[in-house]
């Protein structure tokens, strides 16, 4: 089959993932719903977090990477300050990289 | 009245004043949504396409890394660009390239793409309410740009009423570009620039939703949602084929959450 056929079916399901619950009339109105909704923005980005510093690729890993964004959590946690983290995790994971620790 | 009837009518009071203060507030976000708080809505675009600007630090390699496996698969550099374009979904495209240059059916190719992007319906349901009274043209074509980044810069200020559907555009339009350009960069440049996805740039994303998170886990639930969908999110990643542990530690995260904070 065209590959094309499988692009554009994955372009299908994949827009609808997005579309359907903004676009459909079908409302969210019981309690417990909504309150789940609004704590999707923590545990998305915990769930993507987690996985990306402690196992990258798919096995538990010590190394630069993990030190590096334990401390940038530690930076984000005292400050909530997106370019320093940022800028501090990048920087301490580039010297160790460079200093041939990892 | 009869003292039972007072109670009754105290509750029915109370519901009712309930109701009328949820529904005002879900007024006042979407009021918040469509006006962009008070700020002009192309300022609320700039706000947002500034901010996420840092995040092409990491989605420039990532775009040049599927690019790389997509060419290695066998795909020709439109069906690469056009898998970016058409599905524009990261993990989902990488995954469908890995499944092609293994022999896939196109049907279990489908079925992947959409196991590993449903992470995004609780994404856009948590926004709907604020979203809604934008015109449904609009918010197709603002789902269409709707990311796991753009969604964790903008999800937090819109849901709060300091943010509009602009900032979400914003950001969504900005990511969307860089990741066509790091297609295209891949494409362009190839094993020339492999190195780069060594650089540990992609580290771009977990310090800046580590960021973005830490308000969150000031409060009990906040911290629990967290907790428990990061717990979930690498039980997962370790012990389960696949990317749905994705969508179960999101709602297993949020479940966690709203169960807390119901008890208080």
């Amino acid at each position: 089959m065209s590959d094309w056929v499988i692009i554009l079916g994955m372009a299908v399901v994949t827009y609808a993932t997005r579309a359907l619950p903004l676009l459909s009339r079908w409302k969210v109105s019981h309690p417990l719903a909504k309150r789940v909704l609004s704590y999707a923005p923590p545990a998305v980005m915990a769930a993507l977090v987690a996985p990306s510093l402690l196992a990258p690729s798919g096995a538990v890993e010590v190394g630069p990477k993990l030190w590096a964004g334990m401390l940038g959590a530690a930076v984000a946690w005292r400050t909530a300050n997106l370019p320093l983290t940022v800028t501090i995790g990048l920087g301490v994971f580039g010297i160790m990289h460079w200093l041939g620790l990892g | 009245m009869h003292s039972v009837d007072m109670i009754l009518f105290k509750e029915l009071a109370e519901d009712r004043r309930r109701q009328l203060q949820t529904e005002a507030e879900v007024d006042r976000l979407a009021t918040a949504a469509r006006t962009g708080a008070g700020n002009a809505v192309s300022k609320q675009f700039w706000r947002g396409f500034i901010a996420t600007l840092p995040l092409w630090i990491g989605i420039l390699p990532f775009g040049v890394a599927y690019a790389m496996a997509a060419r290695g698969a066998g795909l020709s550099a439109a069906e690469t660009i056009g898998m970016s374009l058409l599905v524009y979904g990261g993990t989902s495209q990488l995954v469908a390239t890995e499944l092609l240059a293994n022999g896939a059916s196109a049907l279990s190719i489908i079925l992947a793409t959409l196991l590993v992007n449903a992470r995004l319906v609780p994404l856009a349901a948590s926004l709907a309410p604020s979203l809604k009274c934008l015109p449904a043209y609009a918010r197709g074509v603002l789902a269409f740009t709707l990311t796991d980044p753009s969604y964790a810069m903008s999800a937090g200020r819109i849901l709060q009423g300091v943010a509009g559907w602009g900032f979400l555009a914003g950001s969504g339009v900005s990511l969307y570009i860089s990741w066509q350009l790091g297609t295209l960069a891949g494409l362009a440049v190839g094993s020339a620039i492999a190195h780069v996805t060594s650089l540990g740039l992609e580290l771009v994303f977990p310090l800046t939703f580590l960021s973005l998170l830490a308000p969150y886990l000031r409060s009990r639930p906040g911290g629990l949602a967290a907790l428990v969908a990061a717990g979930l999110a690498l039980v997962g990643r370790l012990f389960v084929p696949g990317s749905a542990y994705l969508l179960i530690a999101i709602v297993g995260g949020s479940l966690a959450g709203a169960l807390l904070e119901g008890r208080r």
